[in-house]
């Protein structure tokens, strides 16, 4: 596309990037049948066609982002399905993250909604302040009624979200590590998930119990901290800095008590953060190799499975799974075909949903955001499931797998926890209904 | 593009405020787009040379609401503009700076499918691949199959009256449809054809087929499905030569096989397309053949081996049959990609040319030549089979006047396929783009037979009205032969 | 009969529009005159007929596509194009037989001006698919051209497919490019006989939704059976349902397996080998079927959902004979004693199942009482009329063959 910069404009390296990024877009509009939020809102501005015109003209121009932009760039669910469609490559990616940094800094937000942020981005990634948050929400569930009633739509959304039951603490909350069990063949760092530590525990101690019975060492640092991901989408670049910062030198410490082959991600959307550390930290001087260095080395548990050559598994089913690939995985870290060929080769039947490419609506904090689109979003996601009525559905992220049981009355599991019981575990919680439709095999 | 400026000075007329209320009271508050951030949105389509901020942008759900907003533009005589997914490349939804837009992306239900009659009910909406997705666990699909199918809308196809690569055998929108409900300029809602072959009277259907929205609004169409065939295989053929694979393609189709596709890209064409797809292309060869057979497995064995006997002539450099589904997809999503994956070189204007396929070794070698006089790259991407040249003549959109040159540079070319007993558009549409190149394929009287037609349906000239017909012919027409619209509009 | 206008060419022809807007009279326009028993015959107007419009323009076997001026004999082109294995694949009706007219002729424009598509429009669809591009003139007596030689096409209205089925009321077309076909190599059928008509259209319904390419599906009644399968078969006196392929030797022996397979249930299957196979659907073509009787003849195009019902409720108002042709979509009804042919009736039904009925002939009864195509409603009347006001404002071509004002 064309673009009409000054040459003055262009010696800023982010008005540079956004450049290069126009120039590619041929505004075929390919990326608007894939877009999670167009397929619900049929509005141009809501595709992301619509959303980098409307960056191009804000930088061109040199304006404040307006209302319009805002508006509909808070609608993006950043699913990034718009990045495996477009042909041109387009980094609408790195695009939508200027743009939402410029709306942090110089957009209008209304008070309800800049409080929301603050409060999503000051308790979700901090575990111990999360608990709190859970406890007193409990408490505020049974008036979230009248949170609608008043036009907080939003807190009303997070309320319906929150789990009922608070869930006992996992084995290594506090860090540790897991001895492999047999020989030990590698040894790997696992990022635990702030939000997902709290709400289900159950997927850190199955990823655990799932490395050390295959001869891999599970180490959980200490004080390891949000990889930023909740800053970064929310504009707010600075914080989401600091959080990678952090998490660098803790890895570099953990470096010097022994070679690390992977750091393991069991929770997609931190996972594309984390691998995009390079550009993220691209303005801080100095670290570019070492970030590099490091980030090669992050992988999602999945693919780092599918390269640990696993043993059999250890007991056969018929059962039948669905495979929900989060957006993270799919678009963001181009995963697509190894949750479903890990559950294949445990002996599950794989079944694929239609609209796979969609977002279930959940997108980080967007389903207490933007509870509208959410919504439909998730009913879409359950009807796609009801069609093909599988046992269990598999996802690899705590946000889809919370949105998703909202809305559908399948049970929905990390396709960890199915692993680790197929490999010897014990049966995941929702699925004990399932325990008669499995036989243990003899073992060799 | 001096033509272009010329027709907006003159309708820059200013539009009654009394419109917005109008459509206020008709539509809910998220169906208008009033302000000018948001009107920005949709200045353009896939032919982003040329932009106009609309008036107004309006998203009806309903054919009543699409009716009651052709009302209120026939009321004031104001330009409606129908905008379906926004991806033409002849500018087809491009709108005017007085004009409604009318999106009917929202309108995107599928209303009934009944596989005893093979027909398929769907809103204009629809894209052109949720049809085929709907009946694909039954079985069938819908067969044209435009590049951008993914996300092009069904009254889009319609309105433009759209191909694609396997329309080899099974023909172009206007062979697959059966019928449509469609709201007049009036406001006026009809209906042309059903589930049943071939309607009593004129065939009004085909000339809304491709008429790019200038006769009426289609807001609903029946269109046929087609049992999906057991299976179907792409088969790869390099060429050291452009003449070598034209040649081939010739040879192919005079021995009477008539494979679903045969699609052809050049060197510049093959190596983006890798990129996007990873499909296996070689990049050392100077023209791609992909040509699908269909059939059981065997069936497609032999078509394969008799297509390959053929090919042996023409010396291929290079010869691949797909094996798994998978290697399938990668070379059809390449080779669907193509016009976005250019994007990854260069900006580029896509022609649509179609010439006789006995003459395209001899127009290949020609439109390099062309594009050479203006020191242009040019991309070659083509459904062989049936002659439709895609040829992507690459320019610097930054670069002043660029536009200008590359435009002349590709009316040349499609004046070199009417001369060799071509046309201008092969799927595509005429749209702004290429109206004032009307001219090279018809004369006045031609265009004037055409033009009565759409006055029958539009008559004050509100749909649409600066697409298909050059500016001057057209105003000229509407001089002699409109009715002067009475005085009772405001 | 008044003297017959035959101009050669294009000049001639604008004289005889002029001549006829001068006086206010009008002209007939005919090729071979072979379908003129179709429509509204009015003997004011003028016979014309396009026969010294004859002559093959072009052809390209590489390309598939044939021109030829509007009069030439259709006989012609297929010797023709015979020589390079191809076909007109739209397997157009011959009316010879119905009308008692000699057989073999017919022009080539006529084909599209009526748009009679066979049995294997099915597949490969109808005459007006298979327009590409027309010359012709206008009531106005403008020379005008729409379309080409090329197979894709999309510059302007689409003129060419609207003088599809358009009986000559909007302009003589002059010249016409067809697209042509690779003749298939040869072909077989499966016959069943004597099954209940609404068995016969699931079995139909099931075989032309399979990826075999079935190009012919038809259930003919017992009456209309029995001359159709003369020289096919020694079962004469059943109803039959017959499903045509059309491949290559290997291919149609696979497929043919395969259908068989899947309408087992539905009754004994009769493989038809090629010649038998080639002369049952040449039967069909010629309307043999509806030959030789006193009847009046209905063809009606409706939804294959709706076929059944429809013709269940036909039957029982109107005394009448049913086949079925394009796998239900096409109902050929043969009426017998009935005041107005049964119009009145048959036309509800179909209006209420949506499709339209056209009265082909008929028989001994007056045809002037009846409209013989489907009336239009008044909003498509309009466009109608309309239309033939821009093409032909002095009502010179054809006047009334199709409708009344038309």
């Amino acid at each position: 596309m064309k673009t009409e910069f000054t040459k003055r404009q262009l010696r800023n390296a982010d008005t540079q990037l956004a450049n290069d990024i126009f120039r590619r877009c041929v505004h075929c509009g390919l990326c608007t049948a894939t877009c999670s939020s167009y397929v619900v809102l049929g509005d141009e501005r809501d595709s992301p066609r619509g959303r980098i015109y409307m960056i191009k003209e804000m930088l061109e121009t040199g304006a404040a982002p307006d209302q319009t932009l805002t508006k509909h760039m808070d609608r993006c669910l950043s699913c990034f399905s718009c990045m495996t469609t477009c042909p041109s490559g387009v980094d609408y990616m790195h695009l939508s993250d200027l743009a939402r940094q410029e709306i942090e800094e110089k957009g209008h937000r209304s008070l309800r909604v800049r409080m929301m942020r603050s409060l999503l981005s000051e308790t979700l990634p901090y575990p111990k302040k999360l608990a709190v948050s859970l406890w007193l929400g409990k408490l505020a569930r049974p008036f979230r009624s009248l949170f609608k009633a008043i036009g907080f739509k939003e807190m009303h959304a997070m309320l319906e979200l929150m789990p009922k039951k608070m869930k006992r603490s996992a084995e290594f909350a506090g860090g540790g590590t897991a001895r492999p069990l047999g020989q030990q063949h590698k040894r790997v760092l696992l990022m635990t998930g702030c939000a997902q530590k709290v709400i289900r525990p159950s997927i850190n101690d199955a990823s655990i119990r799932l490395m050390a019975r295959q001869g891999i060492e599970v180490v959980i640092p200490k004080n390891i901290g949000c990889c930023g991901a909740l800053d970064q989408h929310m504009g707010r670049e600075k914080a989401a800095v600091q959080h990678a910062l952090r998490n660098l030198k803790i890895w570099q410490a953990e470096e010097e008590h022994g070679p690390i082959d992977g750091i393991i991600m069991n929770t997609s959307g931190c996972g594309t953060t984390v691998k995009d550390y390079g550009h993220l930290l691209s303005k801080q001087k100095g670290i570019a190799e070492e970030v590099e260095r490091l980030t090669e080395k992050v992988f999602d548990i999945s693919e780092f499975l599918m390269n640990s050559d696993l043993r059999t598994a250890e007991q056969w089913t018929d059962l039948k799974v669905a495979v929900h690939m989060p957006c993270s995985m799919m678009h963001g870290q181009k995963i697509t075909h190894q949750p479903a060929d890990l559950l294949q080769n445990a002996g599950f039947t794989v079944m694929t949903l239609d609209e796979a490419h969609i977002c279930c609506g959940s997108a980080g904090t967007y389903n207490i955001l933007q509870p509208e689109i959410a919504t439909s979003l998730g009913e879409r996601k359950a009807e796609h499931i009801n069609r093909v009525k599988p046992d269990i559905v598999a996802t690899g992220n705590l946000g889809c797998l919370t949105q998703m049981s909202h809305y559908s009355s399948t049970p929905i599991v990390h396709f960890i926890e199915l692993l680790d019981w197929a490999y010897g575990g014990p049966c995941p919680e929702s699925l004990e209904h399932f325990q008669n439709r499995v036989d243990k095999l003899a073992k060799d | 593009m001096g033509i272009f400026s010329k027709l907006q000075d003159k309708i820059k007329s200013a539009v009654p405020r009394s419109v917005i209320r109008d459509l206020s009271e008709l539509l809910s508050e998220d169906q208008i787009v009033l302000d000018q951030s948001g009107l920005k949105a949709y200045e353009t389509d896939a032919l982003t040379a040329i932009k106009v901020i609309p008036f107004v942008v309006v998203m009806p759900h309903t054919t009543e609401e699409v009716a009651a907003i052709a009302a209120i533009s026939h009321k004031y005589s104001i330009p409606l503009v129908p905008r379906g997914a926004g991806t033409s490349l002849a500018g087809g939804a491009i709108p005017l700076s007085n004009a409604i837009v009318i999106c009917l992306s929202r309108m995107n239900r599928i209303l009934d499918i009944d596989l005893t009659n093979r027909t398929a009910t769907v809103q204009a909406g629809v894209t052109n691949l949720a049809i085929s997705a709907a009946v694909d666990r039954d079985g069938f699909f819908y067969a044209p199959d435009p590049s951008s199918q993914l996300s092009c809308t069904i009254a889009g196809n319609i309105a433009m009256n759209s191909g694609g690569a396997h329309c080899l055998k099974y023909g172009v929108t206007t062979h697959n449809l059966l019928g449509v409900k469609m709201v007049t300029a009036e406001g006026e809602v009809l209906d042309f054809g059903g589930p049943y072959y071939d309607p009593a009277g004129y065939d009004f259907l085909s000339i809304i087929t491709g008429s790019e929205g200038g006769l009426g609004i289609v807001t609903e169409a029946t269109v046929m499905l087609r049992p999906k065939p057991e299976g179907a295989r792409p088969l790869l053929l390099g060429f050291d030569t452009h003449d070598a694979a034209g040649d081939c393609v010739a040879a192919i189709i005079a021995a009477g096989h008539l494979p679903v596709a045969i699609e052809f890209m050049d060197k510049p064409a093959i190596h983006s397309c890798e990129k996007h797809a990873n499909a296996g292309y070689p990049l050392d060869v100077e023209a791609l053949l992909i040509i699908e057979v269909e059939g059981s497995e065997e069936e497609i064995d032999v078509g394969i081996q008799q297509i390959l006997r053929i090919a042996s002539q023409f010396n291929p450099s290079h010869k691949r049959v797909a094996q798994t589904k998978e290697e399938a997809a990668a070379i059809w999503l390449g080779r669907k990609s193509a016009f976005g994956a250019l994007g990854r070189i260069s900006e580029y204007l896509c022609m649509d040319g179609v010439i006789p396929l006995s003459k395209l070794s001899h127009v290949l070698a020609k439109i390099t030549e062309i594009c050479k006089s203006y020191k242009f790259d040019v991309a070659n991407i083509f459904h062989a089979g049936d002659g439709n040249l895609h040829p992507l003549i690459m320019y610097d959109a930054n670069r002043p006047g660029e536009f200008e040159r590359v435009e002349k540079c590709g009316a040349e070319i499609l004046e070199l396929c009417v001369l060799a007993g071509g046309c201008i558009t092969g799927e595509h549409g005429v749209g702004v783009e290429k109206r004032e190149l009307m001219g090279l394929q018809f004369d006045e009287t031609d265009l004037y037979n055409q033009m009565r037609i759409k006055l029958i349906f539009d008559p004050n000239w509100d749909l649409n009205p600066d697409k298909v017909f050059p500016l001057e012919i057209a105003e000229k027409f509407r001089e002699e032969e409109m009715i002067k619209p009475q005085g009772d509009n405001q | 009969m008044q003297d017959m206008l035959t101009p050669l060419v294009d000049r001639d022809l604008k004289d005889m529009i002029q001549d006829a807007r001068d006086k206010g009279s009008a002209l007939e326009i005919l090729g071979h005159g072979t379908k003129r028993s179709i429509g509204h015959y009015n003997e004011k107007n003028v016979p014309l007929s396009m026969r010294r419009f004859s002559e093959i323009t072009f052809y390209e076997p590489s390309e598939l596509v044939i021109s030829a001026r509007a009069g030439t004999p259709i006989v012609e082109i297929e010797r023709e194009i015979k020589g390079y294995n191809q076909h007109l694949p739209f397997e157009y009706l011959d009316f010879s037989s119905l009308f008692d007219t000699e057989p073999g002729y017919g022009t080539v424009a006529s084909l599209f001006a009526t748009n009679f598509s066979g049995s294997r429009r099915l597949l490969k669809g109808s005459a007006r698919d298979h327009l590409l591009g027309i010359k012709a003139i206008n009531g106005r007596g403008e020379n005008f051209s729409s379309g080409g030689r090329v197979m894709k096409n999309v510059a302007g209205l689409d003129l060419a497919k609207l003088m599809a089925n358009s009986w000559g009321t909007l302009a003589v077309m002059t010249e016409v490019t067809i697209k042509l076909l690779p003749k298939p190599p040869t072909e077989c059928t499966l016959f069943m006989y004597g099954l209940e008509e609404d068995i016969a259209l699931e079995a139909l319904r099931s075989a032309v939704s399979t990826p075999f390419e079935v190009s012919g599906a038809v259930h003919l009644c017992r009456d209309h059976a029995h001359p159709c399968l003369e020289g096919v078969t020694y079962v004469r006196d059943k109803a039959v349902t017959a499903i045509r392929l059309e491949n290559t030797a290997k291919s149609i022996a696979y497929r043919s397996e395969k259908i068989k397979d899947l309408l087992s249930a539905f009754g004994d299957i009769y493989y038809i080998d090629e010649p038998e196979s080639k002369l049952f659907w040449q039967n069909m073509r010629q309307l043999q079927f509806l030959s030789g009787r006193d009847d009046a003849v209905w063809r009606i195009s409706t939804s294959p959902q709706r076929a059944y019902q429809s013709a269940r409720q036909i039957k029982k108002l109107v005394d009448s004979q049913v086949s079925y042709d394009w796998g239900g979509g096409l109902l050929w009804i043969s009426t017998r004693g009935v005041a107005d042919m049964g119009s009145s009736d048959i036309r509800r039904i179909i209006a209420q199942a949506g499709g339209h009925a056209s009265l082909i002939h008929a028989g001994s009864e007056a045809s002037q009482i009846v409209s013989p195509f489907h009336p239009l409603d008044p909003t498509h009347m309009k466009l109608t009329k309309a239309l033939k006001q821009m093409f032909d404002p002095d009502s010179v071509l054809n006047p009334g063959r199709m409708y009344n004002g038309i």
